[in-house]
Formats: structure tokens, sequence, C-alpha cells
């Protein structure tokens, strides 16, 4: 026979744990994975943006995991496929394509509003759709320009031709210092670097129609010309052995004259332009046939098995609004994106100008199905110019044969 | 309360019962109840995964690319692999690869062990800076000797040019050649002392009383290194590159912070190659493929080495 006393204490210990799982039923704990969480500049960004969001949404905890870029791609593909993957995810853009093919995210066309969509750079957005279908929403943003040493080169070149010609007197006249530093190794930078001269030169990726085009005239004069710069002219340090974000050090340490890269180069030197030590301003990249560059941007998408979607596009929503967006760009030293964030105060500069001078003559990443085996061939056919394997012409063969050979062109998808 | 009583009770009344049970129980009976614990782990986390990449290897599956489904392949996995120039390079390149480094390790792991032997003022000193590239964690390793050995602000080219060996810095790990071999020598600075530990303890394990006789009988110092010395160690030798052969075949962890199997493909062996075509490419069908003829390669050279064990022993 149980004591009365000790029965109130059961029904009183029942009510408690009934009022604590309600309670727990409405607070909702999102996981975020952000590759690059690791270092240590994002852990302002991720305090920024988590602190007024969970005060303004009471019942919802963010919490975020870190990866490094390195592994991100395998990490959150093998997690997608697992069917665990954290609620909110920060992509490469690149990805978009390849994490929609294996459906592990959640379309966001009835979360968007027009409104919504307005706010980012058209061209942007576009990048996140998939076969019609929103699948992500722009999150980082980037331009690129032409770092260059103001004390070695008065003015900057506008043109291949004058690119050139600085690269090899600066080459000449400052032994130990080459004239630009450029991207060979196996990394998506290589194919970055190289898809910007390809560009220029009046040459592309994929078609409209998803094939492929490489081996163009157009392809051969940007592979011949990126790869002379070391083979030939010997004005660049072994492109090999770096990837872009390696280019930065060598600048600040005097090794390079010039380099092309985003805004995060001066986060990497930790140098202002203009300093005492390597005075440097930025430009708009010289222009071949034509004047751009590439565009790229990472975006942050929902994966498909989440148990909270409205709470993870709450989040997603404030990530990318201008409040929200404007403090991480702030913090991350980022181009940018959203609609009235230009004129924020502390965008008003010289070096920023550059950058959003790049942004009308901006071209999309090419968007592959499956992103890795397209960055192995690419950066395979660099490095074979480099190496003096294979002529201009053999690597774009090669290189088309692989993409068309492992069914990487967007016309190969089959839904 | 009661429940403390019963076997004691149940005991007292039928002793023989239970003294069989404690019999079957006991372990030089019924081995297999105590090794159930391992066996279930390695059936778990050793035979499952073997089998079920087995089993892979046989489908037509690209993990990310679900529109293309998942189809029976037969052995198509394998005739891709056969035909596929870059598996045959890579192919190439391990077995060269792990010739030079295993090479590498056992001479100077012999060397080593060979001047170890005997004490000496500070052997104390060189037996713990033997041990340290043991002790650092291989990526750790890896990543500092990436630094070593870079072209424009290495150590490596630093100090050459300091000694006047070379005026212009060398890119190591930027050209085929160069990086084929910084590999293979960082791959042997980690392996040597393993190799070394190993054969002195081979060494110690030979009777003085053989050299002994061998010194009484006049013999020279590289008649007993080849007459006393290797016959004496050769099964340790064997095991000792045997091991080493297996580790270095695979090895993953040395080139892939170094050079992730480039420049251009220059190191990349069978496992980095089975790494990105199952990581990079989710190409799980291949993958296993790979997997399953480098697991049958290596099976084959073990069973190689174990039957010329046998006739050493």
């Amino acid at each position: 026979m149980m004591p009365r006393s000790f029965r109130r204490a059961l029904a009183l210990a029942l009510a408690a744990l009934t009022l604590a799982g309600a309670a727990a039923a409405q607070q909702v704990t999102l996981h975020v994975l952000l590759p690059g969480g690791d270092q240590p500049g994002s852990q302002k960004s991720i305090k920024d943006l988590v602190q007024p969001f969970e005060k303004a949404h009471p019942n919802i905890k963010v919490q975020f995991e870190a990866v490094g870029w390195d592994s991100a791609y395998q990490k959150i593909t093998t997690s997608l496929l697992a069917g665990d993957a954290p609620d909110v995810i920060y992509i490469g853009g690149r990805w978009i394509a390849p994490f929609s093919q294996l459906g592990g995210l959640l379309p966001l066309d009835s979360y968007v509003d027009q409104a919504k969509r307005d706010s980012f750079p058209s061209g942007v957005l576009k990048g996140n759709e998939f076969k019609g279908k929103l699948m992500g929403l722009p999150v980082a943003f980037s331009t690129k320009t032409l770092y260059y040493r103001t004390d070695l080169i008065p003015t900057p070149p506008t043109t291949w031709d004058e690119l050139l010609a600085d690269a090899q007197k600066v080459t000449k006249d400052h032994p130990g210092t080459f004239g630009i530093g450029i991207s060979g190794a196996a990394h998506v930078s290589t194919t970055s670097q190289f898809f910007s001269f390809l560009y220029q030169a009046g040459g592309q990726v994929f078609d409209d129609q998803g094939h492929v085009t490489l081996d163009t005239p157009a392809g051969v004069k940007a592979l011949t010309f990126y790869t002379d710069l070391y083979t030939k002219y010997h004005v660049a340090p072994n492109p090999v052995e770096y990837n872009r974000e390696q280019l930065p050090e060598l600048f600040k340490q005097g090794k390079i004259a010039m380099m092309i890269t985003g805004p995060w180069g001066k986060t990497i030197m930790g140098l202002d332009p203009n300093n005492a030590t390597v005075p440097y301003a930025t430009a708009e990249l010289p222009c071949g046939e034509r004047c751009g560059g590439i565009q790229v941007g990472d975006s942050v998408v929902i994966s498909k098995s989440t148990a909270h979607p409205d709470e993870a596009y709450q989040f997603v929503d404030y990530w990318t609004s201008l409040q929200g967006h404007t403090q991480y760009d702030l913090d991350g030293g980022l181009v940018p994106m959203v609609k009235g964030e230009q004129s924020n105060a502390a965008f008003q500069s010289p070096f920023w100008q550059s950058f959003l001078d790049m942004i009308p003559k901006g071209f999309p990443q090419p968007q592959p199905l499956a992103w890795e085996p397209f960055q192995t061939i690419i950066t395979n056919m660099v490095q074979n110019v480099l190496l003096g394997k294979q002529s201009p012409e053999q690597a774009l063969k090669a290189a088309t044969s692989a993409i068309q050979a492992q069914k990487l062109e967007p016309a190969a998808a089959t839904q | 309360m009661t429940t403390e009583r019963t076997p004691a009770r149940s005991l007292s009344r039928r002793p023989s019962r239970w003294a069989v049970v404690r019999r079957a129980l006991h372990p030089d009976h019924s081995p297999v109840l105590y090794l159930l614990p391992a066996v279930l782990f390695l059936l778990l986390f050793l035979a499952y995964p073997i089998l079920k990449v087995l089993v892979e290897s046989l489908y037509a599956d690209i993990l990310i690319r679900p529109d293309l489904g998942r189809t029976f392949a037969g052995l198509r996995n394998y005739g891709r692999l056969f035909t596929d120039p870059g598996v045959l390079r890579a192919l190439r390149i391990t077995v060269l690869w792990t010739l030079t480094s295993v090479a590498g390790k056992t001479l100077v792991g012999f060397a080593a062990a060979l001047l170890l032997q005997h004490p000496f003022r500070g052997r104390r000193i060189y037996m713990t800076l033997l041990m340290i590239p043991w002790v650092t964690p291989v990526v750790v390793a890896a990543i500092a000797w990436r630094w070593v050995l870079d072209g424009q602000f290495g150590q490596l080219n630093g100090l050459l040019s300091a000694l006047g060996i070379i005026h212009q810095p060398v890119s190591w790990l930027g050209q085929q050649g160069t990086a084929f071999v910084a590999t293979a020598v960082v791959d042997m600075w980690v392996g040597i002392p393993f190799m070394a530990m190993v054969l002195m303890a081979g060494l110690q394990a030979v009777p003085n009383e053989l050299y002994e006789a061998g010194r009484i009988d006049g013999a020279t110092s590289t008649q007993m290194f080849s007459f006393i010395t290797l016959p004496m160690i050769r099964p340790i030798l064997l095991v000792a590159t045997l091991l080493s052969s297996v580790w270095t075949f695979n090895s993953f962890q040395v080139i892939w912070p170094l050079t992730r199997g480039g420049p251009a493909g220059a190191t990349t062996t069978l496992v980095v190659r089975t790494f990105t075509t199952a990581f990079g490419s989710f190409d799980f069908g291949l993958a296993g493929a790979l997997a399953t003829f480098v697991f049958v390669l290596l099976m084959a050279v073990s069973y190689g080495y174990w039957r010329l064990l046998q006739r050493t022993g």
C-alpha cells in the first residue's frame, strides 16, 4: 500500500513532466552548419547574427556548428544522403545544383515573397534556382578585383597586354618579386581564376543548352595566356603550389606585385590599402575581348529532413535581411549584396568602390551537375599545361571529353 | 530481499547443476563465449564494411546522382577499372612510391638500429630524437612539412640557398618529379622510427655467442654482418618490411595534406584515387571496385610474404 504523501508526490511529478514536455515542444533548437566557422573571425559574425535573432524569437535557439571548407562538401553530402543534415546549411553556390539533384534541399518558393526576391541582385538569386525552383538564398557574394602595388605599378593595367607588360617590368626591375601571382593548385579558386580569363576571352564553360564549350578558340586563348604567365614569361611563381587564398600572403611578403582576389584579400593580409610596407590599391580586372569577372556566391539552404522548416526559414530570412546581412558583411568584410546595404557608410571607400564597380560586369559560376569531379578536371587541365605535359589545345580537349564522359554537363540532367 | 538468498539456497540444494554451469562457463571449455565481444566487434566493424564494399562494387551507383539510379552492374566497374588510364597510372605510381618509401625506411631504419644498438654517450638523446616522428600526429607532420617544402617561404629552400647549393628557389611540391620524391621522403620520415625500433629489438635478440664464435674464427665485421646479423634478423626484417609495405601502400595522411594527389596526378596513389572517387565523385560503385582491388592485391602480396616467412622459419 502506497502512503498518501508518496502518491501526491508522484502526481505532482507527472504534472511537472507533462508541463516540461509542452514547454519543450515550443522551444526549438536549430542546428546551423557553417563551413569556415572554425576561423577566429567567424565567432564575432555568428554572435552578431544569433543574438538579435534569438532576442526577437525567444522560442528559437540557434546552435552553430563549424566545419573546415576543405571537408565541407564531403560532410554535407554524406549528412544529406543519410537524412540527418543540420536544419540550416551555409554552402558554396556551386553546390546548389548537386545538392538539389540529390534531393537534399527544401524548395523555398512558398516562403520567399516578391519583395524578398527583389532585395537580391537578380543574377545572384538566379544562381540559387534549380529546375525553376528556388533552393536557397544568397548569403554572401563576391566580385574580384586586381590588387596591385602602387609603388611598383603607378597606373593599373586595363588590358591583357598591359597586364603582361607590367608583370614583366616588375619581374625584371625587382629581383625577388614576381609581377603577378595566379592560382594553379587543386582548389576551387583555380577554376574561378581561370574562368574570369575565359570569360574575358569571349568564352564560357557551358552554353545555354548546358553543353560544354571549353574547346573553342576563346578557350585556347584564355588557357594559353593564363599559363604563359608562368611557363613562357616567368612572371609568376609556380601557380601549381598556390591557391588563391594563399596569394595574399605572397603579396604581403612582397613576393608578388599583383593578384586577383576578393575583398578578403585585405582581411587575410591585415593591411589597409596605401599602408607603409606594401602600399596597394584595387582596380577593375583588365579586359580581353570583353571586360568582367566571375561572381561567386555562397548560399544558405534548408535541409529537406529538417523537423522545423518554419523556424529554419525565420532564421534564414533574418540572415538575409538588410539588418542581419549588413552586420554579417561588415563583420566578414564581404561585398554588400542586399538592397540598401551599399549606402552604408562603411562601404564608402575607393577599395569597396572597385568591388561594387565589378558587379554589373560579373558572370555567374558554371553549374555542372556535380562540382567536385568537375573541379578536378579543370584543375588537372590547368596543371597539365603549367607543367608542360599538354598543350592548351590537348588539355581543353581532354577536359571536354572528361566532362562529357562523367555526365557533368547541365544538359545531362535526366529529370 | 528474498532474491539475494535464492542462489545460495539452490546451490545448497542442487550443487551438481551449478557446478555444471560453472564448468560450462569456464574459459577452458567455452572460449567462444569470451571471444564473443571481440568477434561481434570484428564482424560489425571489419567484416560488414568489407562485405558492403564488395557488394557495392557490383552496382552502378553514384550517390549524388539519384536521377541515374542504382542498377546492378556485374563486373562492369572492374572493367572500368582496368581500362581507365588514370587507374593504371595510379597503380604504377603507387607501386613505385611504395618501393621508394619502404626501401628508404628500411635502409635508414636499419642503419639507425645498427648505430644505436651498442651503448654510447648520448644514446638516449638520439633514441628520443628518433622517436619524435612517431609521436607526432601524421597529419600535423605533413602540414609542417608542407611549409618546410614551400617554394617561396620554405625552410628547405632557405637552408639550401644559404649553403649556396641552389640559387633559385625550388618549387618542391609544384613539380611532378620533386613532388613524388618529397612526399616519399616525408613518408619515410614518418615511418623510420618503427623500422629502427623493430630492427633494434631484432638485433638485440641475436645471441652474442655467435659473434664471439665469429671473432674467434677471424671473421671480419663485414663477414659477421653478412653471415650472422643478416640471416639472424631476416624473419624480423621480412615482417617489418611487409607491415611497412602495407601501411605505405595505403598511406593517405601524408599525401593528402601535402599535394592532394597533385600536381596533375603525380602523387595520386590508389588510395587517394579511391578517396576522391568515393567522397568527391561519390561514385561508390567504382570506388568499391578500387577498394576491393587494393584489398585483393595486398592480400596476395601478404600471402606471398607469409610463404616466404614460413620457408625462412
